[in-house]
């Protein structure tokens, strides 16, 4: 045995590890020792300590209790709303929100009684019941997303995304991403909450979804943007704006020719596509700055041949005598063709809608002498002219726009032609023609024609008096007994203006032979010095107003040197009336554009006021315009429309290669014509050799440019037609 | 010979290597679980939470299973290693389930914080099951910890009694001296708190160095007398390491089962929450 070694007794044979409490002489201690509860059998003889078990059952309910404690004091000191509030709200709700309080800031998006935590258990009401959160979004979200198809997937109807799925499934290839289990949400019961996650703090956010997202419906899955995405071949579609503008003969015809005219002038893509704020480009620039001057001249030398409201056909004394007061100097033979916009104005007569249906090509000079029924529908049509006429002398623009309101033209459309049009004239025009000239009164069969005053409704005309329908027999009856417009009864004939009208023959006769023997008479070689088809414009200043030296006279109106600026006019050498255009923009011919854009379709007058030399002009660049929702001016940015592709020019050209737009935009070749030009698949012409997805795709994928689904395609669409979808749908090489 | 038919028990480093795997592809089938969750517009974290929901429950039951030790439901080993795996998978279904790390609302930062917290206490407490038993091996004597009080008594009854045998004046001085100065407070007193916290042998060894040092002022019997004295301070020090390394598992224990128990009770709080509030 060691000197520092010493034996020390053993542990006393009583030893019940699994107590509570040890007596605290366990040496000589008692063989039962203390109880459960720590008491000795033995009274206040000895006190029994704690063992381990009974201090760590004390130290864990005291830790229990004490966070239960601090948590029941949190919830008194803290606002319930904010203390469970998972996080804080992604940036753009937070900011609109900073200024409510938090109970507030919950109302907002959830039902305030579900903030008590009695309602989380089904004890406070009704808790959350019937709140829809995806309606809460839409109360401020409604501008944007219609509410009733927001659930809706891409807020498109089942058939729209069925004709999508039908097109995309015949060109899907078999993937593995086919066996995976379907969509958890039915197409048209789709939350916001499904994408957008809330209260992912101010760095998270709502818009960030992922590509397996995206494909969760989508017939054909692939793997990431340049390996497995759909082909396409026609990217960009080419002609899809408001103005038709072709690149191709531009920059390989028409600045090519102009070269040889003065400096070269190069086909630079930023003179009209300029930079503007946020990296967009423009559409294309104004008129004024990018097409006049090319385009002036020609479009001038087009609108030049103006517009006729109303020509006074000629009839021969047969028919003009059954007219009753015809004009004499309109009388002799068959002449004189209905233009557009009389045909229009005309069209709110059923039966004179009929009777020009009868006349071939709406032209007198066509008429057979023997066919009765033309005769007697050029007598009625003659007949509503007078009437036409008439009622615009008495009534001014009311007629007009009733006129018009009665074969569909919207109200947008019909209120700048009456406002242009100046009713004094037409009455002065009415006086001279018809009131004031010795005229063949006859036997007026024709005279009483069927009031105007308030012409039944285009359908309704339409439907009872279909065109060349009404018997000539029932209109002379109801002609016959109409003397509304009898010479006696007219208020025409006592107007004191009338006193200064040309009412002898014999003076007119004289007049006309002082105009035919004068050298500058217009009408001399009107085939070759027609004022209205005059190219060359007077300047406004008059200095050299008259550059061919053609002097206008007061016996015959010449627009082209008196109305440089536009306007109406009448003719009495030609007994018309008629408009002269101010160049581009001018507010008459937009007018009649969109008033064809109203009619029908397969309308004749539609088709006749489109053909128009003065209409063509404009339709030349604005032929969208013709569409159902066409725009006169370009947006003022690309890609501004809510379609399913988006694209940014401004990240693309701070790119040196890219920034030249022949790098990826490389115009085809010119065409003769646009009817034979080459179409994509979507349809458009194609103006511009096709972008493979190659070209995107090089920077476009993993480690380089974002390839996500949302860089360039948006989930939520306007209400389009299906018919719209049609050159989306994506090809599979 | 043994019988080549009989079961041999896999070594440990199989065993450890089994349940890995098993817990890797236990995480894997989650996650390809939220994957194709996500692939079909549901929302990924109730698949993950519902997921970290049944774990948590699942280690509790380590618990209940010791509370019942009379069933017949498999030895306490082998639940402390399910126990274990299945927290390692609860921590990897957890970082699939938390947009962050710790979250940023008072109720589910708190919760995240719990949570990291009884994930690291059971990190530790795997670390500490793998080197405290060996560390209590290395001493002498091995006392239960709720006999630790009755030996620290008997150390300090037996080191009362030095004086007995000596009959030298000038030894008896010198102990007395030095064990009224040293020992005494020694030997009476609980160990120190730095001590609890990370046992050292400089105390052992200053006093062990001050004994050696009397023995140049001792006769024969004091020297006899100061190696007892020696040789309780040894033991005694055994006895104090015994008790930090037994206090600290069992702390660590409690520690671990408090976090565990709140975080349990959070857990349900927050799927009472979140079931309420869901988006839809």
């Amino acid at each position: 045995m060691r000197r520092d070694d010493l034996p020390l007794p053993e542990p006393p044979p009583i030893d019940r590890p699994g107590d509570r409490w040890v007596c605290e002489r366990p040496a000589d201690g008692c063989p039962r020792g203390p109880d459960g509860n720590g008491r000795c059998p033995f009274g206040d003889a000895c006190r029994p300590r704690p063992r381990w078990h009974a201090n760590r059952r004390r130290w864990s309910i005291g830790l229990l209790a004490a966070c239960v404690i601090a948590t029941g004091i949190a919830m008194t000191l803290i606002d319930p709303a904010r203390l469970f509030r998972p996080g804080p709200l992604a940036t753009p709700h937070a900011q609109i929100l900073a200024g409510t309080l938090d109970d507030a800031k919950c109302a907002s998006c959830h039902e305030s009684a579900s903030l008590e935590p009695r309602a989380w258990f089904g004890l406070g009401g009704d808790a959350h019941d019937g709140v829809d959160m995806t309606d809460r979004c839409l109360d401020c979200h409604h501008e944007t997303i219609d509410r009733d198809r927001a659930r809706l997937a891409h807020q498109l109807p089942a058939a729209d995304l069925r004709q999508i799925r039908l097109a995309s499934n015949a060109l899907r290839n078999d993937s593995w991403h086919d066996r995976l289990p379907g969509r958890a949400t039915p197409a048209d019961q789709i939350e916001c909450a499904v994408c957008h996650r809330e209260h992912q703090g101010g760095g998270g956010s709502l818009l960030d979804i992922s590509d397996r997202q995206c494909q969760t419906c989508h017939a054909d899955r692939f793997g990431r943007f340049a390996n497995g995405h759909p082909w396409w071949d026609d990217w960009p579609y080419g002609q899809g704006g408001e103005i038709v503008f072709d690149h191709a003969t531009h920059s390989g015809i028409h600045f090519r020719d102009n070269a040889a005219d003065g400096p070269p002038q190069a086909f630079d893509c930023g003179q009209c596509h300029q930079r503007q704020d946020g990296g967009r480009l423009a559409r294309g620039p104004s008129y004024e700055r990018g097409c006049s001057a090319c385009h002036d001249a020609s479009l001038r030398a087009a609108s030049d041949a103006g517009l006729v409201l109303a020509s006074m056909p000629s009839l021969p004394p047969e028919t003009a005598s059954l007219v009753g007061d015809w004009p004499e100097r309109a009388t002799g033979f068959w002449d004189g063709k209905l233009t557009p916009l009389m045909q229009l104005l005309l069209a709110a007569d059923v039966e004179a809608r009929g009777a020009i249906g009868s006349i071939p090509g709406a032209d007198f000079a066509r008429i057979d002498d023997r066919d009765g029924e033309q005769v007697v529908a050029a007598g009625r049509v003659a007949a509503a002219f007078r009437q036409l006429m008439r009622s615009i002398a008495d009534e001014g623009q009311p007629a007009v726009l009733r006129r018009l309101e009665s074969v569909g033209v919207s109200q947008q459309a019909r209120q700048p032609l009456a406002r242009s049009l100046p009713p004094q004239l037409v009455a002065a025009t009415f006086d001279d023609w018809f009131a004031g000239d010795a005229s063949f009164a006859g036997d007026a069969s024709f005279a009483g024609d069927a009031s105007f005053a308030d012409p039944p409704p285009v359908e309704q005309a339409r439907s009872a008096a279909p065109v060349g329908s009404a018997s000539m027999e029932d209109s002379d009856d109801g002609l016959a007994s109409d003397e509304s417009f009898s010479e006696n009864e007219s208020p025409l004939v006592n107007d004191p203006l009338n006193e200064n009208r040309l009412t002898d023959d014999d003076e007119l006769l004289s007049r006309d032979d002082d105009l035919l023997a004068a050298d500058d008479d217009p009408l001399r070689d009107s085939q070759t010095h027609e004022p209205l088809l005059s190219v060359d414009t007077p300047s406004i200043d008059g200095d050299d107003g008259n550059p061919n030296g053609f002097m206008p006279t007061r016996d015959r109106f010449a627009p082209a040197a008196m109305l440089p600026l536009g306007g109406w006019f009448r003719d009495d050498a030609a007994m018309s009336i008629g408009y002269r255009p101010a160049g581009h923009a001018d507010r008459v011919l937009v007018a009649l554009i969109e008033i064809a854009r109203d009619l029908p379709h397969d309308d004749a007058i539609r088709a006749a006021l489109t053909s128009e030399p003065a209409v063509q002009s404009c339709l030349k660049c604005h032929r969208p315009v013709l569409a159902s929702r066409g725009k006169w001016r370009a947006e003022a940015g690309q890609q501004v429309g809510r379609g399913f592709t988006r694209f940014s020019h401004g990240p693309h050209l701070s790119i040196r290669t890219l920034a030249d737009c022949r790098h990826c935009h490389q115009v085809a070749s010119p065409r003769p014509s646009r009817e034979t030009s080459l179409t994509g698949e979507s349809g458009h012409p194609r103006e511009f050799e096709p972008l493979p997805l190659s070209a995107c795709s090089s920077c476009h994928d993993r480690g380089g440019a974002p390839d996500r689904c949302t860089t360039c395609h948006r989930y939520h669409q306007a209400i389009r037609s299906p018919m719209t979808w049609a050159g989306s749908t994506p090809v599979r090489r | 010979m043994p019988n080549a038919l009989s079961f041999r028990k896999p070594s440990f480093r199989l065993r450890r290597t089994l349940s890995i795997v098993v817990t890797g592809s236990a995480i894997a089938v989650v996650a390809a679980a939220a994957w194709v969750a996500e692939t079909r517009l549901a929302n990924p974290a109730w698949v993950t939470g519902a997921t970290l929901m049944a774990a948590v429950l699942s280690l509790m039951l380590l618990g209940i299973r010791r509370r019942i030790p009379v069933l017949p439901l498999g030895n306490v080993s082998t639940w402390t290693q399910i126990h274990l795996y299945t927290g390692l998978f609860a921590a990897g279904v957890y970082a699939m389930h938390v947009p962050t790390l710790i979250a940023d609302g008072m109720f589910e930062g708190t919760l995240s914080v719990l949570f990291l917290l009884a994930t690291a206490s059971g990190v530790y407490g795997i670390f500490a099951s793998r080197t405290i038993p060996k560390r209590l091996n290395a001493t002498e004597a091995q006392p239960r910890f709720d006999q630790l009080a009755w030996h620290r008594e008997q150390i300090a009854t037996a080191a009362a009694d030095w004086g007995r045998s000596l009959t030298e004046p000038a030894s008896i001085a010198v102990l007395e001296d030095f064990y009224g100065a040293a020992l005494r407070p020694f030997f009476m007193g609980p160990p120190p708190r730095s001590y609890l916290i990370a046992p050292r042998g400089t105390r052992r060894q200053r006093l062990l160095a001050g004994l050696g040092e009397l023995d140049r002022y001792l006769d024969g019997d004091g020297r006899d007398a100061a190696g007892r004295l020696a040789a309780l301070v040894r033991r005694r020090d055994d006895l104090d390491y015994q008790y930090a390394m037994q206090l600290r598992l069992r702390v660590w224990v409690v520690f671990h089962a408090v976090l565990s128990v709140l975080v349990l009770l959070g857990s349900v709080l927050h799927v009472a929450l979140v079931w309420r509030f869901h988006a839809t």
